[in-house]
């Protein structure tokens, strides 16, 4: 059997049907080129194919029982390891003022580096700029029990830290969520309240150690989303996927 | 965001394409070139197996 013959037929069917894909943006005046390629992991091939774009676009599959994201496990490492601004996508279309989530996290409970945030806020502020949408901005944290009590200050360091953050931003109090609950939960009760369509938050990983044993608090809360979410990397970041292993 | 270059990760057999209806709304506010792209791999078509 002529495996690499079957190989490129494969790859010139799934070409073509990009081809029909791609016919009608062109139509648009859309300058739009089609690529498929071959290899394992995926991720690892999508990634090295994002190299000088400003943003890649992933469909989210969809699950029958849920209305949340359900991310495979190339998602996943798309999520940790894409230096690139990754927006997931569902089927549900945005309003046509889209009501956008900036999720910050200003006291760094779990080592976001600084100027993740400001990033954050300032895409989300553009976006909204873009779309003639609005924004809100969240901060929801949980209180850590130590020795059978709460910090007592704990709620006033998050607040303060909240205005501090957002003391650089045009975004009216009422605007302004802070919530002392889990951030997967706070962010997914307060999206269905301001129904919102895009969450726009960071991404990182500690470590591989630090996933398995505490979880990863992006994780954490895509699992819990109702709508698209924009992933937003670190300046400086650097994926730990190896472009020189790619042929 | 200042976008030139935009990569749309498709499924083409999928019934539906949100990524592409997404790319579609953005690009009415900011101009950019786009690339579609489907990455597949299946051990049935590798020597050895």
């Amino acid at each position: 059997m002529d495996l690499p013959a079957l190989r490129a037929e494969y790859l010139a069917e799934r070409k073509e049907a990009l081809e029909s894909l791609a016919v009608p943006l062109r139509e648009k005046g859309l300058n739009v080129e089609t690529r498929a390629i071959w290899g394992h992991p995926g991720y690892e091939m999508i990634i090295n194919a994002a190299s000088g774009m400003d943003l890649v676009i992933v469909d989210t599959r969809r699950h029958a029982a849920l209305s949340r994201l359900f991310l495979t496990n190339d998602d996943w490492q798309m999520v940790r390891c894409c230096p690139v601004p990754l927006l997931l996508v569902k089927e549900k279309l945005w309003k046509e003022k889209p009501t956008i989530l900036a999720a910050v996290d200003p006291m760094h409970t779990r080592h976001k580096p600084t100027g993740l945030d400001h990033k954050i806020l300032r895409v989300s502020d553009e976006v909204a700029k873009l779309l003639d949408g609005e924004v809100f901005a969240v901060h929801s944290y949980s209180q850590v029990l130590l020795s059978g009590a709460y910090l007592k200050d704990a709620k006033t360091q998050h607040e303060t830290a909240f205005k501090e953050l957002l003391a650089d931003f045009d975004i009216s109090s009422s605007r302004q969520h802070l919530i002392e609950e889990a951030p997967e939960f706070g962010l997914q009760q307060i999206g269905q309240d301001v129904t919102a369509d895009l969450v726009v938050m960071g991404g990182i990983s500690l470590s591989f150690v630090t996933d398995i044993f505490i979880g990863n608090t992006t994780e954490k809360v895509l699992d819990y989303i109702e709508c698209d979410v924009l992933v937003l990397k670190p300046d400086g970041f650097k994926s730990p996927i190896n472009s020189e292993k790619q042929g | 965001m200042d976008l030139k270059q935009v990569l749309v990760v498709i499924e083409p057999e999928s019934e539906k394409q949100p990524a592409l209806e997404n790319v579609l709304l953005l690009v009415k506010y900011q101009n950019f070139d786009i690339t579609l792209i489907s990455c597949d791999y299946t051990q049935y078509l590798v020597e050895g197996y």
